[in-house]
């Protein structure tokens, strides 16, 4: 049989083929029909596989491809139909003029991941363990309720804290008044704006990861803690070597991946619009992050030249830790 | 300070002998008061929001924290005043929408990764690990040219499109994960009775992976119910063509101005979607989260 008669060949016709396979040997006809069949099972999965493919092509891999094009370009409110090629122009500005306000952004970004990321973890920790404990009483109030900030999306979540901030209405403040104290500037003051941007972001985000902490700790297997108790160690020393550790390998992943994800912050605009404002018109306000630095540099500066420019440089930051995730999340799952 | 003194002298004084007890006695205090002020900070402000949007519309609440009379003008003012019911029912529209598209696709594709052995599957793996962690969002100016070049600036079907291909790769990549963990040996036994891949994906995988399913359905809908960027530059159309997210924003700066206790109505009936879908898809949920977690 020639390779090209077998090539129409039935799956049941292919399972009978391989079953006597056996018996044909020494021809090398086996290598050839599972080079067949792996053809095959290419050709059903590009089937399957291919209006999500058409879909995450049309609007995922081109608009990245003419958001590098863009930023090659004059494009803006101003030359909405006649804008040109003008090279490197743009990251000649941003690296020349705005360097300090780029630098700004980057450091701002990299503390709010950091604090969100490692304080969400922190809290999720303690939660966890302590929720874990069957001795707590009220045990699946509390857990209902930490559960609350994660149902409520997310965009009701930042407005309701854009009004309980203000500092004029705010209910924070009113309630400071009562008690005495003066009216603080939550959302207007830069420094004090960033605290409270983060405190935010952490209110609706800590539920996820003390859900996925919980499940972490019934996995970790029961012996461990049985036979440390055996060898006299303290319930301290026990979280310290053997539930933290444990923990910190399971949720890794996660983290680094949320810390991802903090680049695709956009929660901060919509409680403070990047600002304080910046003193000029372009630069960048106290808590931009550089997602809404982007946004305010396309719809309210109009420079879409520019914004692409910007987006092109967190591509590549986000591209640099995503390999690295890559690495680390190889390593551990090899472990 | 001083209340804490206080209360350890007070838990000395209620006939703790030992130390140790004492000591235990105080541990355990502490570990429901961090508990209970935890508790509040999370449910003080949900409920004032709830108080609030019953409340005469005061717009200094100098007066004092809680409103002084009580009144469902607020909710009745959202539905005539504003175009709410249209943004309820857009963002119900492009969420139930991209929940089906994202669990479709998701579930063929993790199939497919999971079970065919094909050419170009590491590549494409690896385009996937890749393409979930490019923030979609970052694009917007290049989104916008590409679906006013498609006709499809204005259409809800656009924003579906869009969170599906948002929610995909990770949802395919958190899918594959548990689908790997389901024995071949089922389908193959289903292959010598005579079944054919597509039924076999429907009768007997699909049952099995149902958790991570659900989590990736509730995954996709809250992702498409909360995105805000991308809607705000496709949806330019008015008042009546936003979504929910959109249109609460305008609530706060716009025509209309702030109107506190009518965003605290806004904000309760419109966070009603997400908590029905959560607490009756709760039970698959946790289960799909923490086990697709530690599976991974």
């Amino acid at each position: 049989m020639s390779p090209s008669l077998r090539f129409g060949l039935e799956d049941v016709e292919m399972a009978w083929y391989e079953q006597h396979i056996k018996y044909i040997q020494g021809t090398g006809t086996e290598k050839i029909t599972e080079r067949r069949k792996k053809f095959k099972e290419t050709l059903k999965a590009f089937l399957i596989l291919s209006p999500a493919m058409v879909l995450i092509f049309i609007f995922y891999v081109i608009p990245i491809i003419q958001n590098i094009l863009l930023s090659f370009t004059n494009y803006s409110v101003m030359r909405m139909y006649n804008y040109e090629f003008i090279g490197f122009e743009n990251y000649r500005y941003i690296f020349g003029e705005g360097i300090t306000g780029l630098s700004k952004l980057v450091v701002w970004t990299f503390i709010f991941a950091i604090s969100v990321v490692i304080i969400s973890f922190c809290i999720a920790t303690v939660l966890a363990v302590i929720l874990n404990n069957n001795n707590i009483k009220l045990r699946a109030i509390y857990r209902t309720i930490f559960i609350i900030p994660w149902v409520i999306p997310s965009v009701i979540t930042l407005l309701m804290w854009r009004g309980l901030l203000n500092t004029n209405y705010g209910f924070i403040n009113n309630l400071l008044e009562v008690v005495g104290f003066g009216k603080v500037p939550w959302l207007t003051h830069p420094v004090i704006a960033k605290i409270s941007v983060i405190f935010i972001i952490i209110w609706y985000s800590f539920p996820y990861f003390t859900v996925v902490a919980l499940g972490m700790l019934q996995a970790i297997p029961r012996q461990l803690y049985e036979s440390a108790e055996i060898d006299g160690s303290s319930k301290l020393r026990n979280f310290m070597c053997i539930t933290l550790p444990h923990l910190l390998k399971g949720m890794m992943p996660i983290l680094i991946m949320a810390f991802i994800m903090q680049f695709n912050q956009f929660g901060i605009y919509i409680v403070t619009n990047g600002g304080p404002a910046g003193e000029r018109l372009g630069d960048p306000g106290a808590t931009d992050l550089l997602l809404t630095y982007v946004y305010n540099m396309a719809f309210r500066v109009f420079r879409y030249d520019l914004a692409a420019a910007y987006s092109v440089i967190i591509f590549i930051f986000v591209a640099i830790f995503a390999l690295a995730n890559m690495k680390i999340s190889e390593k551990f799952f090899n472990d | 300070m001083n209340n804490l003194c206080c209360l350890i002298v007070l838990v000395r004084w209620w006939g703790m002998k030992s130390k140790k007890k004492v000591k235990k006695r105080l541990i355990c205090f502490l570990v429901n008061l961090f508990l209970l002020v935890f508790a509040l900070t999370v449910i003080v402000p949900i409920l004032y929001m709830i108080v609030i949007s019953f409340g005469e519309n005061i717009m200094s609440l100098d007066t004092g924290v809680l409103p002084q009379k009580f009144t469902l003008n607020n909710y009745y003012a959202l539905f005539i005043k504003h175009q709410f019911v249209d943004w309820i029912r857009n963002s119900l529209i492009i969420s139930l929408g991209t929940m089906v598209l994202t669990t479709i696709f998701t579930s063929l594709g993790a199939y497919t990764f999971s079970r065919l052995d094909f050419y170009g599957k590491k590549i494409a793996f690896n385009a996937i690990l890749l393409i979930q962690i490019f923030p979609l969002a970052l694009s917007m100016v290049a989104i916008h040219q590409i679906l006013s070049a498609l006709g499809l600036l204005n259409k809800i079907i656009s924003l579906v499109f869009v969170n599906t291909v948002m929610a995909l790769p990770g949802s395919i990549l958190l899918a594959k994960g548990y689908f790997d963990t389901i024995p071949k040996e089922l389908e193959e036994s289903a292959f010598v009775d005579g079944a054919n891949k597509g039924i076999v994906l429907i009768m007997i995988i699909i049952p099995l992976v149902k958790p991570i399913l659900a989590v990736i359905a509730v995954q996709s809908f809250v992702l498409a119910y909360n995105e805000y960027v991308i809607a705000n530059v496709v949806m330019t159309g008015g008042f009546k063509s936003m979504p929910l997210a959109v249109g609460l924003r305008s609530m706060f700066e716009g025509q209309y101005g702030i109107n506190w206790p009518r965003y605290c109505a806004a904000a309760l009936i419109g966070s009603l979607p997400m908590v029905v879908l959560f607490f009756t898809s709760q039970r698959y949920f946790i289960s799909g989260l923490t086990e697709g977690s530690v599976k991974q």
